[in-house]
C-alpha cells in the first residue's frame, strides 16, 4: 500500500513538471495513470483541465495552420484547418470564416468547371457558370475577368442581348477602359451589336480596336455599310409615312434624328467611301433644325447650325450656302432668320446676324416666302419698305443687347456693331447703284459675301460704272458724295477689304499685315494709304513703333482726302508731351521729305506744323537741358525756314542769339581778351549783350578795390576798365563809379 | 412677339382670317387682350406682316426636295460572320 502510494505521487509530480512546461497532454496522461492507482477526484479535475489546455493549444495549432493555407492560396487546406478548430473551441469568429471560405472554394470548383466546359464548348454552360463564379467572386480583382469570359461565352453561344448586357455592364459600372485592352472583347461587344442591328455603337466599340487585319477592315466596312442603308431605310419610311399621311412620326423626336446625324458625320469622317454622306446630313440637320424652331429652343437650333464639331466641318454655315451649283439662297434667308431669332432670344449671335442678314434680304430670292397677295401693286417700293422694317427690327436688337454687355464680351460686340454699321451702309450704297436692274440683282452683298460668291470684281466693276457715267454726263448727279465715298465703297470690294474690316475694329495692325504688296487698282491704292495712315496715327498715339515711314505715303492719301491732313495738323498742333513731339516730328518730317522726293506741291499746312512741332520739341529739349543753345538755334532756324512765319521759334531765336553772344564774349573776357569782348559787346544788336558786359565789368571793379594790390597797379586796372567801358558805352553809369574810385585812390580821372 | 403665333395662324392668311382669329384668340385666353390686339395690328399692315413673316417662318422644305433618301442598294451578307482573330487562350 505505501509502495502504491509513493509510485502515485511520483507520476504526480512528474505530471506537474509537464503542466508547469506547458506540455498539457503529456500531463493528462500522466495523470490518468495516477489515477489508475490512486482514485482521487482530485485527479480527475488535474485530468480535466490538462484535456481543456491540451485541446486550445490545438486549436491555435490548426489556426496557425489555416493561415499559412490562405497564405499559399490553398483555400481548400485553410478551411478544413479552421473546421477542426472551430469543432474545439466553437469559436464564432471561425464560423465566420469557415462559411466565407467555403464559397470561395465552391467558386473555385465553379470557375473550374466553367473553364472546362469553355473548352468542351459548351458555351451557354460556360456562360452560367461563369456567371455563378461571378457571385462567387463579387467585389474580388477576378471579377472583371470572369464576367468578360461570360459575355465571350454568351457571343459564342449565339446569346447577343445577353452579351451586349454582359458588356455593357462591364463597360458602365466596372471600367470604361475595359476594352483598349482586351481586343477580344471589344470586338466581340461590336459584333454582338451588329448582330443585333446596332451598327452606329458596333462602330463606335470598334474603333476601340488598333488593328489593319484585313478581314476586320473587311468587316467594319460591311457594317459602315449596313448603318447608312439603315438611316436611309429609317429616314425614306418617316418621309414616305408622312407624305401618305398615315401616321405623323415614325422616328422619335429629337433623338432619332440626333443619332441619324451623329452616325452620319461618324460615316463620314472614319471611312472615304461614302460619297453621298452630305445629303443625309444635310437631311437631319435641317429636320432638327426644323424641330427645335418650332419648340422655339433657338439655343439648340445655334448649336446645330452655328458650331458644327471639329470633325465635321462640311456643315458650316456657308459651306452650306455655297455649294458648287451656286448659292443656296433659301439656306441664306433661313440663316438670316435662324441668326436673327438667336440674337432676339439669347442676345449672342450678333456675328452671325452681322453676316447673314443684309445680304439675305437684299438678295432677289429672299423674298419668295412672301406671300404675293399683300404685294400686288408697287411691289419693289413695298418691298423695300418691308426691308426697311426688317433692319429696323434688328437694329433694335443690337441696341436692346448693347446695354447688357459686361466689360468683357463688349469688345466683340462692338465689333460685330462696327462690322454691321459699315455693311448696312455698303449694302445700300450697292442696293442704290443696282437700281432695281434684275441682271445683276445678285451683286447686292456684302463684301464678306462678294468673296465667297466670287463677284467683287462685279461689284467693283458696277461701282466704277456708276462714277464713269456721271464723269461723263455732267447732267446726271453723281451717286458718290465725293471722291473719298466712292474710293472707300470701293475699297470694301476689293483685295484691301480684310484690312478695312480690321481697321474698323482696331486692330491695326492685324490690318496692316493683311495688305497685299501692290495694287492693283484706284480702290486697292485708297485701301492702301489709308491702313498706312491709320496705323501711322496709332503709333503716334501710342509709340507702338517709329510712325516715320508709315506717313511716307501720307502725301499721296492727302492728294486724294486733304480732310486727312487737316487731321494730322490739328492733332500736331494740340500735342504736348516729349516724346509724342518727337513722334509728329518724325512723321511730318517723314511727308515732307517725301514731297521733296516726289517733287510735288509742298503740303503747307504739313510744312507749317512741322515747323511749330519742331520749334517746340527743341525748347523743350533746351529746358530739360537736353540741348545746347547751338543745336536750339540751328533747329530754330531750320524751322523757320520751313515757315517763316512761325513766331514762336522766331522769338526763341532772338533770346537764343542773344544769350550765344553772351556766351562768346563771357568767353573772350575770362581769358581777357578783352578786345574781343568789347567788340561783341559793341556789335551786338541785343542790348542785354552790353548789360551782362558792364554786369561782368562792375563785378570786376567790385573785386579790384577789395584786393590787396598795390594802388598803382589797381590804378592801372581801372584806368583800362575805364577804357574798355568807354568803348562799348561811354554814357554808361559805370564810368562815373570808376571815376569816383581812381580819386579815391588818388590817380588822375581819365577824360 | 410672334404675332402669327398669338393668332394661331400661319403666313398665307387673309385679312379676314387675321380678324377672325383675334375672337378664337380672344376666347382662349392663352395670351392677354394687349398682346392680341398688338399682333393684330402688326398683321393687319401688309409691311409688317411680311417683315414678321420673313423672321418668324423657317422654309426647309425648298432645301430637301433634291435630297433622296431612297436607301441605296446593298446585299447585306446573311450573317455577319464572327472573327476568331482577337480571341485569347481560356
Amino acid at each position: 500500500m505505501k509502495k502504491n502510494f509513493s509510485k502515485s505521487k511520483a507520476i504526480l509530480a512528474r505530471a506537474e513538471k509537464f503542466i508547469k512546461r506547458g506540455n498539457y497532454a503529456l500531463a493528462q496522461k500522466e495523470f490518468t495513470k495516477a489515477y489508475k492507482i490512486n482514485k482521487d477526484t482530485a485527479i480527475i479535475a488535474e485530468i480535466e483541465y490538462c484535456r481543456q489546455e491540451a485541446a486550445i493549444i490545438k486549436a491555435k495549432d490548426l489556426v496557425k495552420r489555416g493561415r499559412k493555407y490562405l497564405k499559399k492560396s490553398n483555400k481548400r487546406g485553410a478551411c478544413r484547418c479552421f473546421e477542426e478548430a472551430y469543432a474545439i473551441t466553437g469559436e464564432q469568429w471561425l464560423a465566420e470564416r469557415i462559411d466565407q471560405l467555403s464559397e470561395a472554394v465552391a467558386g473555385i470548383d465553379v470557375e473550374s468547371d466553367a473553364r472546362q466546359a469553355e473548352v468542351n464548348g459548351d458555351y451557354l454552360k460556360a456562360a452560367k457558370l461563369y456567371d455563378r463564379s461571378c457571385d462567387f467572386n463579387a467585389g474580388s480583382v477576378r471579377f472583371n475577368h470572369l464576367k468578360k469570359r461570360q459575355a465571350f461565352c454568351l457571343v459564342k453561344a449565339g446569346q447577343y442581348e445577353q452579351a451586349i448586357e454582359c458588356y455593357d455592364y462591364i463597360l458602365e459600372k466596372l471600367n470604361s477602359l475595359a476594352f483598349e485592352s482586351s481586343p477580344e472583347s471589344a470586338y466581340n461587344y461590336g459584333f454582338a451589336l451588329a448582330s443585333q442591328g446596332r451598327y452606329f455603337r458596333c462602330l463606335k466599340i470598334w474603333d476601340r480596336i488598333e488593328s489593319d487585319e484585313k478581314t476586320f477592315l473587311k468587316q467594319k466596312e460591311i457594317v459602315a455599310r449596313l448603318l447608312e442603308t439603315n438611316i436611309y431605310q429609317l429616314l425614306y419610311e418617316q418621309e414616305q409615312a408622312k407624305a401618305t399621311g398615315k401616321t405623323k412620326n415614325l422616328l422619335n423626336y429629337p433623338r432619332d434624328l440626333a443619332a441619324a446625324y451623329e452616325a452620319s458625320c461618324h460615316l463620314q469622317s472614319h471611312f472615304d467611301f461614302f460619297k453621298n454622306i452630305d445629303r443625309l446630313k444635310t437631311y437631319c440637320q435641317w429636320r432638327l433644325i426644323e424641330f427645335f424652331w418650332t419648340e422655339e429652343q433657338y439655343e439648340e437650333v445655334a448649336k446645330i447650325i452655328f458650331y458644327p464639331s471639329a470633325n465635321n466641318k462640311s456643315a458650316t454655315p456657308l459651306s452650306l450656302i455655297l455649294k458648287k451649283e451656286g448659292m443656296k439662297t433659301e439656306i441664306l434667308a433661313n440663316l438670316a432668320r435662324i441668326s436673327y431669332k438667336c440674337a432676339e432670344a439669347t442676345g449672342r449671335h450678333l456675328d452671325e446676324l452681322a453676316l447673314y442678314w443684309f445680304t439675305a434680304l437684299y438678295h432677289p430670292s429672299a423674298w419668295k416666302s412672301f406671300s404675293d397677295t399683300d404685294f400686288k401693286n408697287d411691289e419693289s417700293e413695298k418691298k423695300a419698305e418691308v426691308r426697311q422694317q426688317l433692319i429696323t427690327m434688328a437694329d433694335a436688337i443690337w441696341n436692346y443687347t448693347g446695354r447688357n454687355h459686361t466689360e468683357d464680351s463688349l469688345q466683340s460686340y462692338g465689333e460685330a456693331k462696327s462690322f454691321w454699321n459699315i455693311e448696312k451702309q455698303l449694302i445700300t450704297d450697292i442696293d442704290s447703284l443696282v437700281g432695281g436692274r434684275k441682271e445683276i440683282a445678285h451683286l447686292v452683298c456684302t463684301p464678306r459675301f462678294a468673296i465667297h460668291l466670287g463677284v467683287s470684281d462685279q461689284v467693283l466693276e458696277l461701282i466704277r460704272g456708276a462714277k464713269t457715267s456721271a464723269d461723263a454726263d455732267s447732267r446726271k448727279t453723281p451717286y458718290f458724295k465725293n471722291r473719298e465715298h466712292y474710293l472707300k465703297t470701293g475699297s470694301y470690294y476689293s483685295a484691301v477689304g480684310k484690312s478695312l474690316y480690321y481697321l474698323k475694329v482696331r486692330a491695326y495692325k492685324k490690318a496692316l499685315d493683311s495688305l497685299p504688296e501692290t495694287s492693283q487698282n484706284e480702290f486697292e491704292n485708297y485701301g492702301i494709304l489709308k491702313v498706312k495712315y491709320t496705323y501711322g496715327l496709332y503709333c503716334l498715339e501710342t509709340g507702338a513703333e517709329p510712325p516715320g515711314r508709315y506717313f511716307a505715303s501720307g502725301p499721296a492719301l492727302f492728294a486724294i482726302v486733304p480732310d486727312y491732313a487737316a487731321e494730322l495738323v490739328k492733332k500736331a498742333e494740340e500735342v504736348a508731351d516729349l516724346d509724342a513731339l518727337a513722334r509728329y516730328e518724325e512723321a511730318l518730317n517723314g511727308i515732307y521729305t517725301q514731297t521733296l522726293k516726289e517733287k510735288s506741291e509742298p503740303l503747307i499746312q504739313i510744312q507749317k506744323v512741322l515747323s511749330l512741332v519742331m520749334s517746340r520739341r527743341a525748347v523743350k529739349l533746351f529746358n530739360k537741358r537736353m540741348m545746347n543753345n547751338k543745336t536750339l538755334s540751328i533747329t530754330l532756324k531750320k524751322a523757320l525756314k520751313l515757315n517763316p512765319q512761325n513766331e514762336f521759334a522766331r522769338g526763341i531765336l532772338e533770346e537764343t542769339k542773344a544769350e550765344l553772344e553772351i556766351l562768346e564774349m563771357e568767353k573772350a573776357l575770362n581769358r581777357f581778351k578783352m578786345h574781343k569782348a568789347c567788340k561783341i559787346a559793341v556789335d551786338s544788336e541785343y542790348p542785354n549783350v552790353a548789360e551782362a558786359f558792364f554786369e561782368y565789368m562792375a563785378f570786376g571793379i567790385k573785386d579790384i578795390h577789395e584786393s590787396s594790390h598795390d594802388t598803382s597797379h589797381k590804378l592801372l586796372i581801372l584806368n583800362e576798365t575805364y577804357d574798355w567801358c568807354v568803348w562799348v558805352d561811354d554814357t554808361h553809369p559805370i564810368l562815373d563809379e570808376i571815376e569816383a574810385l581812381i580819386e579815391k585812390l588818388g590817380g588822375e580821372v581819365p577824360r | 412677339m410672334n404675332p402669327y403665333k398669338i393668332l394661331n395662324i400661319n403666313s398665307n392668311v387673309t385679312q379676314a382670317d387675321i380678324i377672325l382669329s383675334v375672337t378664337t384668340a380672344m376666347r382662349e385666353r392663352k395670351y392677354s387682350a394687349g398682346e392680341i390686339a398688338r399682333a393684330q395690328k402688326e398683321l393687319l399692315n401688309p409691311v409688317s406682316k411680311a417683315a414678321h413673316a420673313f423672321i418668324q417662318f423657317l422654309d426647309i422644305e425648298p432645301l430637301l426636295t433634291d435630297i433622296d433618301l431612297t436607301p441605296p442598294k446593298l446585299t447585306p451578307p446573311d450573317a455577319i460572320e464572327r472573327l476568331s482573330l482577337f480571341d485569347e487562350n481560356v
